[in-house]
Order: C-alpha cells, then structure tokens, then sequence
C-alpha cells in the first residue's frame, strides 16, 4: 500500500539533464571545497538564453584568466624555475597502500641483487653455481644443463641491455646449444626447454651466419619437429611422456612458451601452424580449467579429473605465457578470458593478507602453504605489473624485501631451506624489480605537470569558445 | 579517505549484502570505515545492523540520515559508532518517506542540488574525521539521488549478475550515465556467479552455454566503451545466503573468504 510512496517517486532524469545535473553537481562541489556558498541550480533550462550567455561569459573570462598567467610564464620562461600552478582541485585525498618504512629503494635493491647475483658468475662462465649455502659458493656443485636453459630463457626477458646480454652470450658463444647433438636422444622434456631457450632471442638478434646460421635452424627444426609430434589431436594437449595419460600443466606452458617465441623466428616457423597449435590449446584449457579457474598442476586420463594442487608457479608461468600469446597471435577474446580467470583465481586461493603469495594452494583441503617461494614473489610481482597494477605491485614487493631474510643482498627463500639462495630466483626477482621500476617512472611521467598541459589547453579553449559562437548563432537562427 | 560507491543498473543484484560485509571486513582490517545507507527509497542497512547483536545498537538509537539530508541533524548526529572498532554506520529510515509529505518531496525530487551539497558535506566531514573508507550503499538505476552518491565518490563499484537482462542495463547504464563521470574510476563485480562445481549435478549443457555466453556478454560490454572497466572481483552464488552480516561469523563461511579477498583488492587500489 503505502509502499508505493517510497518506490516509484524518485525522480529519473532525461538523458540531456542528467549530464548537466552531474555537470552542475561537481560545480557545487567545487563551490564548497573552495569555501564558497555553492550556487543551487534547476537541471531544467527555463531561460536558456540568460545561462547560456552566462557560461559563455565565464567560459571567456576564465580562458583569459588562464591565459594571461600562462603568457606572464611563457614571456618569462628564460628562468627554467617558474612555478607552476596546476587549477586542478581534488576533492577527498585518497589512501594508499603504505609503502613499508623501508630506506633502502627499489633501484638500492636491484644494486644489491645485481651485486650479490655476480657471486654466482664465474668468470669464464664455464661452471655456474646453482646455489649458495650459508653464505657461501660450494663450487663442487654443479648447475645442470636444464637450469642453464631456464636461466637463459629468464634472461632474454630482461629488457635491460646487461642481463640480456649475458643470456646472449651464455646461449650462442659459451654454451652453443645448437651443438649438442645429444639433445636428440635426451626426453621430450629437455627438448623442449632447449627449444625454448634457442629461440628466447628473436631473430634479429641471433648473432649467427653462414654454417654456424643453418647448423641452428636445422637443430630448432628438428627439435620442434619431435616436439610438435607429442601434441595429442584427440584432446589438444601436449605430452612429453609417452603412453601416460596424464598431463601436466607445466608441459603445456613451455609448449605455448615456445609457440610464442616461434613467432619472432619467422624463417623458421609457419605463422599460422603456432597459431593453430597456440589456439587448440587455449580452448582446451579453457574448457578444463573451469573448475576453479586456476590450471592445477596437472590433470588425470579424462582430462576433467585434476589434481587438488594448483602451485603459484604455474599460474604465473601461464600468466606470462597468456599476456604473450595475445600478444603475439591473434586469439580473438580467448587469452584475454582466460587471463581475467586466472587472475580472480590467483587473488581468490593464493594471495595473503600480507600481500605475497602462496607457493601452492590445495583445493581439498582448502589450504594454501606457507612457504614464501621467492622466485613465486618475484612472478607474482611480474603478473601484477602485466595487469598495470602498481600499488600491488609495490606492496608486493615491499613484502618481499622484508619478509624474505636477505643477506649479502640477496633474497632467500624463507622457511625451507632457510640458508640456501638460488640463482634462479634471484634472477627472477631481479628481472622483477626492474620492471616494476620501468612501471613506476611510466606511471610517473604521465601524471607530472609540465607546460604541455597548458600548450595542450589551448585548442580546448579555443574549440569551447568556437562552439560557443556557434551555439549561439543556431539560437538566434531559431528564433 | 576513499569515497566507493557500491551502484548498479538493477536493484537486487547484491549491493548491500556486499557492501555491508565489505564495510565490517575492512574495520576488522584495521580500517576506519564508514557505512552509509544511501538508498532512500529502500533502506535495509539498519535491520542488518540491529539484528547482529554484537553492535549492541538499538533500533530507537539512529537518527536518520534523511534527518541531516534534509538540513535538520548535523554529521555527528547521524554516524552511529559500534561496538566493533573503527566501524561507523549511518542508517536511512524508510518511515519518514512515507508519512511526511514535505521531507518526501524534498528527498525524492533533484533538489536543485542542494542533496548533492548535503552529502558532499557529509563526506568532508567525515574526511575530517580521519575515516579510511567511505561506503555507500546506493539507490540502483539512474535517478537524481543515485547521480549524487556517483558524483561524489572515488571509485565506483558496478554491481552485475551474469544474466541476460543485466548485460542490456549494463549496457544502458555505462552509456548513459557512467560515461559522463570523467575523473571516476569504475570497476566491474559479477556477483552471484555459478562454477562448474556448483552445476556438477545439472550438467545441462544449455544452461552451461547459457552461463558462459553471459560472462562473455558482460566482458564485452564492460570492453566496449572508453572507460576501461575491469572486473574486480566475482563473487560465487553461495548457497544460503541471507541478509546476515556472514564476516562476523566465528567459523570462516565461504562467503567470508570471498569478502577478506576482495577486500585486500579494494586497499589496493
Ligand atoms: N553471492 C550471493 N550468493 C547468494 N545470494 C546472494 C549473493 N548476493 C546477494 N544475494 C542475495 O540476493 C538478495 C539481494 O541482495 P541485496 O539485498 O544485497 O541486493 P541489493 O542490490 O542491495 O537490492 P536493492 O537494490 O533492492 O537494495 C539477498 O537476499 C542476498 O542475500
Ligand atoms: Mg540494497
């Protein structure tokens, strides 16, 4: 009955007095927070003769108000410290994240990273050192070749001249992978990390010619020719083991991984074969990994039947993945679906309340583990940075630079092996940082006022006051 | 402090059951929070918070925001504290929109801007009171009242189902209105999402499409704009869900999970 009253009576407005009402409505709000008696106003235009020329008039003055200040800086730009004083005005001041009280700064940590990750490089690069124990470098024992393939392939994702170089390096001078005729002989899952690590630099960039050239594109094909055959048509998943029916996630990234960096080596690869491959297998993930959304470490005979453990890792090696799948093929809304998937999935089961991350999740017992992984902080620091979150990012960050214990500069993974640091992650969290670093001055040079934004006023100005004239002659052509 | 309004094209889509345990999460996150009932034409707000006894608030014990709205109580008059710390709640009453005629006409019409005045001055008040987070529970849809609680606020949470009809309203409604808030930030929550999980006894591969093809329909249309929603959170369809405030609960309720992540996204950004 009386129901109704409260229902039905709240005014909706059309769509023109809606946009002047929110027009008019943060002008009152600009009234009150300058300390002026906000001027109440009719959405409904009753004389809009008198309103019009009014706007016009202050639209006038107050370009000639902005104007002559800006002429006054312009005339005396000879003093590169003019003031300037942006007419922006903020309403409610915003809350941040709190940076952590941490003094030593991002590019500090990276100087000490870099610094303590040169203790792993010997000089002649011959015998890396996988880990450190207590402190110190046991030479005696040694990185294995697939450790070299991976530390190859995270370096050629540094963007920095440096690191990247030395990927280069270790890839077509030192190591020369290409080489190794018994990498044929060697698993489907070797193969496949080798492939990927011979393509990580795109091919403008393999420093290789004449017989070196060709002895190279012969050992990348043939390595994709025995790798493409482990693809199983019937379900569109990749396999490196033979007559198993299970298949595990970490194989299906590498695989995209490569299909990816196959796109940068056009003389070798066809186009649309990566893209086929690349797109069967995005759908096939789309439709296995509905069950929460996040790609569990691997998945039974039926494909439909997963293990419960679904490790950070892999979701964030099929983030990076996914980002460059769409980025490198044309995959319709496919990847970016997926993507937005994984990421309510990572922040749903493997995001603390202090910001890191879960290493796994299991999603029987509903429980996440509590080893902080530092190489999974450092992915994760990466996974935000793709999405353009910042303020996560940071905090990410921050958490890890206080909460892994860090000695000599270097990060270690807390809680397992308390003392050991491993070269890997550091490098992870390396390529990490710096990217955040990338983000933040990207973020930084596009809210910094400069006098672009008053050279970048000027056609506005002058478009409102042409619009003006010219609403005003229509007017009077009306009447 | 950060103003976020919690809007969306239909009413019962789950506005203030999300904004109610989102505003009590983030105060048990340490959070000084303000919680305010901003749908006068259906205030709920107080019967979530009366029923729960740990607030110890009474019925009798609120002013109605309407009461500030309409120039009689001041802002300290109409936050209520709690029992829970750094909670705050500002309460409407749905009564005095149905017995007095003048307050009525006032509340329902645009005013002339005057309601947006009011609250924005409510929200500096607040402000000033060293609050972290502004919640505001709107009135859904585009009426004069919704337009104010969206012009004074940060961020704007957008509330959707995945169901056919609230794609075509998302649609209207980002066009419409959202489009000429320019120094907003919106942010898409699907709530009341179904998982395979919860459809394993009904695989009807209909419904199933169904589903999909409406999460699809909602990305591409959040897509089609220059706005640049992102969805923030989903919220799952949890079974038994009633007008409860689940976040206080001892035993960790599924939806309290859901509440604590999405939370931390909200500090976040
Ligand atoms: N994720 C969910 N799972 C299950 N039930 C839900 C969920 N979200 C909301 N509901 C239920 O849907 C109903 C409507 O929710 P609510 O009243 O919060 O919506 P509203 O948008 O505020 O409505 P109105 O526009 O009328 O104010 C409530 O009974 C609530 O318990
Ligand atoms: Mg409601």
């Amino acid at each position: 009955m009386s129901k109704r009253k409260g229902q039905e009576i709240f005014e909706i407005p059309s769509e023109e007095d809606l946009a002047e009402y929110i027009h008019k409505g943060k002008k009152v709000i600009q009234h009150i927070e300058e300390g002026k008696t906000p001027i109440y106003f009719k959405p409904k235009r009753q004389h809009p003769k008198i309103t019009f020329t009014i706007i016009f008039i202050l639209v006038l003055s107050s370009s000639v108000i902005i104007m002559v200040p800006a002429m006054i800086s312009i005339f005396s730009s000879i003093n590169p410290s003019t003031n300037q004083t942006t007419t922006q005005t903020t309403y409610t001041t915003q809350t941040t994240i709190p940076s952590g009280e941490d003094p030593v700064t991002l590019s500090q940590s990276v100087n000490q990273l870099e610094t303590f990750l040169y203790q792993f490089i010997p000089e002649n690069y011959s015998n890396f050192a996988p880990f450190m124990e207590n402190n110190s470098i046991n030479t005696s024992k040694r990185i294995t070749f697939q450790e070299i393939l991976d530390f190859i392939w995270l370096l050629s994702q540094d963007r920095d001249s440096e690191w990247r170089d030395l990927g280069r390096n270790l890839l077509y001078t030192e190591y020369r992978i290409w080489e190794n005729t018994s990498i044929e002989t060697e698993s489907l899952d070797l193969k496949a990390h080798s492939l990927r690590a011979l393509l990580s630099y795109p091919q403008k960039e393999v420093p290789l010619i004449g017989t070196e050239k060709s002895s190279y594109e012969n050992r990348c094909s043939l390595l994709w020719n025995s790798i493409k055959e482990a693809v199983d048509i019937t379900s569109n998943t990749i396999s490196f083991q033979e007559n198993v029916s299970i298949r595990i996630a970490d194989e299906q990234i590498i695989f995209l991984d490569i299909l990816c960096a196959g796109t940068t080596h056009g003389e070798l690869f066809n186009y649309n074969e990566l893209q086929g491959y690349a797109k069967n297998i995005l759908e096939t993930l789309d439709e296995i990994i509905t069950n929460i959304n996040g790609i569990p470490e691997d998945f039974f005979s039926n494909l439909t039947e997963f293990n419960p453990i679904y490790s950070f890792k892999d979701q964030g090696h099929l983030f990076l993945a996914l980002h460059a799948l769409d980025h490198s093929f044309d995959l319709g809304s496919l990847a970016q679906s997926l993507i937005q998937r994984l990421d309510s999935f990572i922040w749903n089961y493997l995001t603390r309340v202090d910001w890191s991350c879960n290493s796994y999740y299991n999603n029987t017992s509903h429980k996440g583990s509590n080893v902080l992984a530092s190489y999974d902080q450092g992915l994760m620091i990466r996974n935000h940075i793709l999405m353009d979150r910042l303020s996560s990012a940071n905090y990410t960050a921050n958490t890890l630079r206080q909460k892994l214990s860090m000695s000599n500069g270097g990060y270690i993974i807390s809680n397992i092996k308390n003392s050991s640091a491993y070269l890997i992650d550091q490098v992870q969290i390396l390529v990490a940082f710096k990217e955040l670093i990338e983000l933040k001055n990207a973020h930084e040079s596009t809210t910094g006022p400069s006098m672009a934004s008053f050279w970048g006023l000027q056609p506005i100005l002058i478009m409102i006051i042409g619009l003006s004239i010219k609403r005003l002659r229509e007017r009077k052509r009306k009447r | 402090m950060q103003t976020v309004a919690f809007h969306s094209y239909r009413g019962g889509v789950g506005k203030t059951l999300l904004s109610v345990n989102t505003a009590v999460q983030l105060a048990k996150f340490g959070k000084k929070v303000c919680l305010v009932d901003f749908d006068l034409r259906a205030p709920s707000l107080q019967s979530y918070i009366t029923s729960e006894s740990v607030f110890s608030l009474d019925q009798n014990d609120f002013v109605s925001f309407t009461e500030f709205l309409i120039g009689k109580g001041s802002p300290e008059e109409v936050i209520n504290p709690t029992k829970l710390e750094n909670f705050y709640v500002v309460v409407s009453d749905i009564e005095i929109l149905q017995n007095k005629s003048q307050t009525r006409s006032k509340l329902t019409q645009h005013g002339e801007g005057r309601i947006l005045a009011k609250l924005f001055e409510f929200i500096r008040y607040c402000n000033s009171q060293e609050f972290e987070f502004l919640i505001i529970d709107c009135m859904p849809g585009v009426t004069y009242r919704s337009l104010d609680a969206l012009v004074v606020s940060d961020k704007i949470m957008i509330i959707t189902r995945p169901v056919k009809s609230e794609i075509t309203g998302l649609g209207l409604v980002i066009s419409e209105c959202y489009s000429k808030l320019d120094d907003t930030k919106f942010y898409a929550i699907m709530n009341q999402i179904e998982t395979i999980q919860d459809l394993k006894n009904q695989p009807n591969q209909m419904d199933l499409k169904i589903a999909q093809d409406n999460l699809k329909g909602i990305a591409s249309t959040l897509k089609n704009n220059n706005l640049e929603i992102d969805i923030l959170h989903s919220f799952r369809r949890v079974p038994f869900v009633t007008e409860r405030i689940y976040v206080l609960l001892e035993d960790p309720h599924p939806f309290t999970k859901e509440i604590q992540e999405f939370c931390q996204k909200l500090i976040s950004l």
